[in-house]
């Protein structure tokens, strides 16, 4: 954590902790309206989580805090769901799952 | 976090329990008690219902075994917590696995979780959410960069725990049996979990989820030069319009201010006009005064000449008297003499008279010339004052018309100025042109790449 990035969208931060405090209390929120069914369970919705845990992630650099590592795990994990209970997958690996498949079916003949 | 309005949905950790099963007091409960014969079935056919029915035909994953694992549910309570630290005790003697730990979570916090993820797999409840839950720790483990072979080795060390007490805890033939149900679902654990880091591993590694954020701020940033192309544009238009109206305002004054010094020269033309013929005026005063002095000098003559008329009449007039006396001495005789005496007196005495009248006449003249004379030297003095005035005036004209001149020439510099200053923001409105149809082309273009991210 050489350069921590205070900065996320218009916004910048004192302190490290506060842009934390302040995004990961964001993620929650997305994620608790998009279990509630107040947002649609897409990728939109989803990637307002996502880039903020991404951006913390690159602050953080490879160490997360112990203060907020915690939190920061559940709501990778909680957003992994949100994931997987849409059965999303990227279109480019989808792409890919069909040229494998497609490989190994010509293969096998 | 107070601000969170569903803070009542946080969990100590931060994040709501939506996805875990039950609270904690529940699965304390359920951890003592055996699922139902008909609670396994449900679950199991949901199972079966997804696209894993083939991974767990593959596996040969039935329902007996997930019955089987829920049977030993209480067994599994009461050791559950050997399995968590013989797990942990191998694990920690591992360098690597230990960094990763210490990295991103904590040794506690990885106990609780491995408790419940044992314990999950004695609940009878694998269904939908049981292969959720397994996806959600294949994208961990690529998170966190834990490699497949060390999860693929962390199976056997808890196989191997499970097995020994089983064998503490039942008969040979029970516990071969169960241990084989809790092999398969181990299997089917690790499909569905190595399937998903793949996936996972494949996403980071192709930094998808890196290009979805560039290009959801690419898309951000094109609606903003997009829009902020267009106030510019919509700005700079008005500017135009402005310089475009000073531009108009200036040339006016440019052509009034040439105007104004064609006036002023032509006033000046006027007024040396007019000063040419006041000094013919001046010449023709001059002239009339030679008149007069001419006049003057007449008068005088005649004066003189009255005078020696007034002269010879008071001669005459002596010789009359003269003449009268040697006729009253000549007696009768001279009577006739007398008359005449007489008579050249009463000439003389009307010469005089006459003399009188014309000397008051030259005198009425004479007055009459120094009046004219006096009035002559006002013209001239007047004129003289009207001279230096229009002097003055031309001076002033002059003056202006140097003014106006250098005001011109200050104008026509403003005027380039501004003209350059048009020129300029024709050419910034041109790149603001530029700029907004490429902001419209990287819209245009973010679509399509939203549209294959999203699609």
């Amino acid at each position: 954590m050489k350069h921590p990035r205070l900065k996320y969208e218009q916004r910048t931060f004192a302190h490290i902790d506060d842009m934390a405090e302040t995004l990961l209390h964001e993620v929650n929120e997305q994620l608790i309206r998009i279990d509630m069914g107040l947002l649609p369970n897409n990728v939109p919705s989803r990637n307002y989580a996502k880039f903020r845990l991404m951006h913390l992630q690159r602050s953080f650099g490879e160490s997360i805090p112990l203060s907020f590592r915690s939190t920061y795990n559940s709501l990778w994990s909680q957003l992994y769901r949100l994931e997987h209970q849409c059965d999303y997958k990227h279109p480019y690996i989808k792409q890919l799952l069909i040229q494998l498949k497609n490989n190994d079916s010509s293969s096998a003949k | 976090m107070s601000k969170c309005p569903f803070h009542t949905l946080f969990n100590e950790q931060g994040a709501i329990q939506l996805f875990r099963k039950k609270n904690q007091k529940e699965n304390e409960d359920t951890n003592l008690r055996p699922s139902t014969s008909s609670h396994v079935t449900t679950y199991y056919r949901q199972l079966l219902s997804s696209d894993r029915k083939q991974q767990v035909s593959f596996v040969r994953l039935t329902e007996e075994d997930v019955q089987r694992l829920a049977s030993i549910r209480p067994l599994f309570a009461k050791h559950v917590e050997r399995i968590v630290n013989v797990f942990y005790n191998q694990i920690g003697q591992i360098p690597n696995l230990r960094r990763i730990i210490d990295n991103h979570s904590t040794l506690d916090r990885l106990k609780q979780t491995l408790r419940a993820y044992l314990m999950d797999m004695v609940s009878g409840e694998i269904g939908e959410q049981y292969i959720i839950r397994r996806k959600v720790i294949g994208n961990v483990h690529n998170r966190i960069g834990l490699f497949p072979e060390w999860y693929l080795g962390a199976y056997t060390i808890i196989q191997n725990e499970v097995l020994h007490i089983l064998m503490e805890e039942l008969p040979p033939t029970e516990a071969t049996n169960i241990y084989r149900s809790f092999a398969k679902l181990c299997s089917f654990d690790m499909q569905i979990a190595i399937e998903t880091y793949i996936e996972s591993y494949t996403s980071s590694m192709m930094k998808l989820n890196e290009i979805a954020e560039l290009q959801h701020r690419l898309t951000e940033s094109s609606t903003t030069l997009a829009s902020s192309a267009e106030e510019t544009t919509a700005s700079i238009f008005e500017v135009q319009k402005n310089v475009q109206n000073m531009l108009d305002e200036v040339t006016t004054i440019q052509r009034q201010s040439v105007q104004m010094t064609e006036r002023v020269e032509k006033g000046k033309e006027d007024v040396k006009q007019t000063l040419t013929k006041l000094d013919g005026v001046a010449k023709l005063i001059e002239g009339t005064k030679s008149l007069t002095n001419e006049l003057t000098d007449s008068s005088r003559k005649i004066g003189e000449i009255v005078n020696a008329i007034r002269s010879i009449s008071n001669q005459t007039n002596i010789l009359s008297l003269n003449a009268n006396i040697e006729a009253a001495r000549a007696g009768e005789h001279g009577k006739g003499f007398a008359v005449v005496a007489n008579e050249v007196r009463k000439l003389a005495t009307q010469t005089e008279q006459s003399l009188d009248y014309i000397q008051n006449h030259i005198d009425v003249v004479q007055q009459t010339i120094r009046k004219f004379e006096h009035a002559f030297q006002q013209i001239v003095d007047e004129t003289r004052a009207f001279r230096q005035a229009n002097e003055s005036i031309i001076h002033i004209f002059d003056q202006s018309v140097t003014d106006v001149k250098s005001t011109n020439k200050k104008i026509d510099q403003f005027t380039s100025l501004i003209g350059q200053f048009h020129q300029m923001f024709d050419e910034i409105s041109s790149a603001a042109s530029q700029i907004a149809e490429m902001a419209e082309q990287l819209n245009d273009l973010n679509q399509e790449l939203t549209e294959k991210f999203n699609s």
